[in-house]
């Protein structure tokens, strides 16, 4: 197993598969009255958020909490972060503390690698600034796995901000891994440059939302922030809602079988409509609750859950 | 003043030769010189070159000490084989004025170890909106030839027009940190805390 | 970081090309068009290389440097997210490389600058959104101009000496060795290679990319106006 889950690169397609299959066997203990596995009973994960994601964090927490290990919270607001502390000296602290596992999320891209210089314990990129978001990756999959019964031969719509989602790397690399094909849609502006070369090769890209979708599997739908306008990426929410948003009659040009994503928090009505986000191919709270599994999954694996 | 024979240099990859320093000048270059009174310095196998110069230097001197100053600065770069630098002007407080650039050039002769050539800068505080006094810096005892706004790019292309012409009249030039700052610039909502200064 | 497929790869803010090659452009007109001097700072794109060339054939009086570091690093190096390799402009691609290369041999380009920038400990090792920009280069600078250049010391002296002497007005130096010409001079061990320790430079920073690199060359002495202040590899004071 590797030692550190920074990007979905770092995982080949056996280790993705453990993770999603350990993730299965995760599931089944939430279905049971009492949800709590002894198997990280004594260990330490520190989740470290620079960021406020109250729902990624409280997903790692949950999954710390049903295996059974000591969760410490360290939120950057209202802590020596905001004092000027520097990310090493905070590493340092949670190294002398005996930290196992560090959860972290920040702003910056490559935090996460630049923290594993300095802890000897597992580090998880839990998104990081606009480069990755590896456990939202695995989730997704899992996510497909579940309701297509496969993930290869698959065909992805990823649609929206590509250029600053991490959302988006993550899943380009998980995913071309295990045999799926993504298209990444969006306006030009948003797309960064040379994304196939960069990510893996076989990704195609797309600025015609309408085009794609008759011919794929999964659409997933990115966040897109409103104020990227003021930069002139779009030229209003409302334009960018009818080109690239995902309404009940684009919805209706999918295949039957096909399923709707979405990352979380959506924008209603501006990538997504109610309409879609609450039909019967939405898997958004599906995907809620399958982080939490998969969370465990790499948590118990990180931390040689199954050797002991 | 002690003289110096270096036997057998090459000088600029020609064939070995000695080379006899004294009185501060090459006193003489030829096979088989003699001075009793020099320290010998064996050239076998090296390479004489003129000294080096560099255009380009940050000595971090006056503002950022814990950095770098005049003096360390100069001796990494006679380490580096340089007998002069040009120092940039981005140092806090930033060198737009004939005060800032003749501080730093009497640092440069105090230490002594390089001719340490202040560069000025183009715009005051850097901020690219007005002309320094680049007339005062050039009669200043620095003899400021080249300005610069390193770390930022004069941006303006008027404020840049004038700069080129301004600077003529004493035989100056403007060196340039060529980068459009708008599109170089971070998006508005990922901006992440940016640091001060630069390069 | 370079805008390219490594700064999509790892999620940091790309600086283009394009954002250099725009400005000297527009400069090498404007000095054009008043008849000044120009002189471009760490040139660091084979496209800036491009226009250099037309404007220098057109006859503009422009000069430009280039960074030992732009010589023989590549935006790869980011990788690792380590701000050591964080510098104002990015490290580029191999092809940029090779395009300045080309471009100090013919001439295109007339200075090897080192854009000499140290920083104090904090400023670098944190996270590289919040790094300075900046390497240093001055005790580096020749061993890499001879690990990219080669003994081509008549070179070596018109880019690292002559011709930044000369676009400096400093008289007294970039003059070659000969009777009666001020004693400013170096001298180098080409044969020698050494192992870049940070700890081992005279700079009070560290902040050196080529940290246990093995570079050709080493400085044996270094004489200002006849005196010594490097002998024997070592700073006299």
């Amino acid at each position: 197993m590797i030692k550190h889950l920074l990007s979905g690169g770092d995982l080949d397609a056996d280790t993705a598969t453990e993770i999603l299959d350990t993730a299965a066997e995760m599931a089944t203990v939430a279905g049971r009255e009492i949800k709590k596995l002894p198997a990280l009973r004594g260990r330490t994960v520190v989740n470290l958020f620079y960021e406020d994601s109250t729902r990624t964090r409280i997903s790692f927490e949950a999954a710390a909490k049903r295996l059974s290990a000591d969760v410490i919270n360290f939120s950057a607001k209202g802590s020596s972060v905001t004092k000027g502390e520097s990310l090493k000296d905070t590493a340092l602290t949670l190294q002398a503390m005996g930290a196992d596992a560090v959860v972290v999320r920040h702003p910056a891209s490559g935090a996460p690698h630049r923290l594993a210089n300095w802890v000897d314990g597992s580090v998880v990129n839990a998104g990081d600034g606009t480069h990755e978001h590896p456990t939202q990756a695995l989730l997704d999959a899992y996510t497909m796995r579940s309701r297509l019964g496969r993930l290869a031969g698959l065909s992805v719509a990823v649609v929206g901000d590509v250029l600053h989602s991490r959302v988006a790397r993550s899943n380009v690399l998980l995913l071309t891994t295990l045999g799926a094909k993504v298209t990444l849609v969006g306006p030009p502006t948003l797309i960064p440059v040379d994304i196939a070369g960069a990510l893996a090769p076989g990704t195609d890209v797309s600025y015609d939302l309408d085009s794609v979708l008759p011919n794929v599997d999964v659409v997933m739908m990115l966040r897109v922030q409103r104020e990227r306008m003021n930069d002139s990426y779009f030229p209003s929410a409302r334009e960018y809602a009818r080109r690239y948003g995902l309404d009940g009659p684009r919805m209706r040009r999918l295949p039957e079988h096909a399923i709707v994503m979405h990352p979380g928090p959506m924008n209603r009505g501006m990538e997504i409509t109610p309409e879609v986000a609450d039909s019967r191919r939405s898997t958004i709270v599906e995907q809620v609750t399958n982080g939490v599994s998969v969370r465990m999954a790499v948590l118990y694996l990180l931390l040689g859950g199954n050797n002991r | 003043m002690t003289a110096y024979l270096i036997t057998s240099v090459s000088v600029v990859g020609a064939a070995p030769t000695d080379l006899l320093i004294r009185d501060g000048v090459v006193a003489e270059v030829g096979p088989g010189l003699s001075a009793p009174d020099a320290t010998v310095v064996d050239g076998a196998g090296l390479v004489a070159l003129p000294g080096l110069v560099d255009l380009h230097t940050h000595l971090r001197e006056p503002g950022r000490e814990d950095a770098e100053t005049v003096e360390s600065g100069s001796r990494a770069a006679a380490l580096g084989g340089y007998t002069a630098v040009c120092a940039m002007a981005n140092t806090s407080p930033v060198a737009d004025t004939a005060g800032v650039v003749e501080q730093v050039w009497r640092l440069g002769r105090e230490a002594g170890l390089v001719d340490v050539q202040p560069i000025g800068a183009v715009t005051v505080g850097l901020a690219g909106e007005r002309l320094a006094e680049l007339g005062a810096m050039a009669d200043s005892a620095a003899r400021v030839r080249i300005f610069s706004d390193d770390g930022h790019c004069v941006a303006d292309p008027k404020l840049m027009r004038r700069a080129l012409e301004y600077v003529k009249a004493f035989d100056g030039i403007i060196a340039q940190h060529a980068e459009e700052p708008r599109l170089t610039e971070a998006p508005r909502c990922t901006r992440v805390r940016s640091p001060p200064g630069s390069a | 970081m370079h805008e390219g497929e490594v700064s999509t790869r790892l999620g940091l803010i790309g600086w283009p090309a394009v954002a250099e090659e725009a400005i000297i452009a527009r400069d090498v007109l404007l000095a054009e068009h008043v008849g000044s001097r120009l002189h471009v700072c760490h040139v660091s794109t084979a496209g800036s290389v491009e226009v250099l060339r037309q404007a220098k054939t057109r006859g503009v009086r422009v000069t430009a440097e280039v960074t030992p570091h732009h010589l023989l690093l590549t935006d790869e190096r980011a990788e690792t997210y380590d701000p050591v390799f964080k510098v104002n402009p990015p490290l580029r691609t191999a092809a940029d490389v090779a395009a300045l290369r080309a471009a100090l041999a013919d001439g295109v380009i007339d200075v090897i600058a080192t854009d000499h920038a140290p920083h104090a400990v904090e400023d670098k090792e944190c996270e590289w959104a919040y790094a300075r920009p900046g390497m240093l280069g001055l005790e580096t600078a020749l061993s890499i101009a001879l690990d990219v250049l080669g003994p081509e010391w008549d070179l070596i002296a018109e880019r690292m000496s002559r011709t930044p002497a000369r676009i400096a007005g400093l008289t007294g130096h970039g003059v070659d060795p000969a009777p009666g010409v001020p004693a400013n001079l170096t001298v180098i061990d080409p044969a020698a290679r050494r192992t870049i320790e940070p700890t081992e430079l005279a700079s009070r920073s560290r902040n050196t990319p080529y940290a246990r690199m093995t570079l050709p060359g080493r400085i044996v002495a270094t004489f200002l106006r006849g005196e010594p202040t490097v002998l024997d590899g070592k700073a006299i004071k």
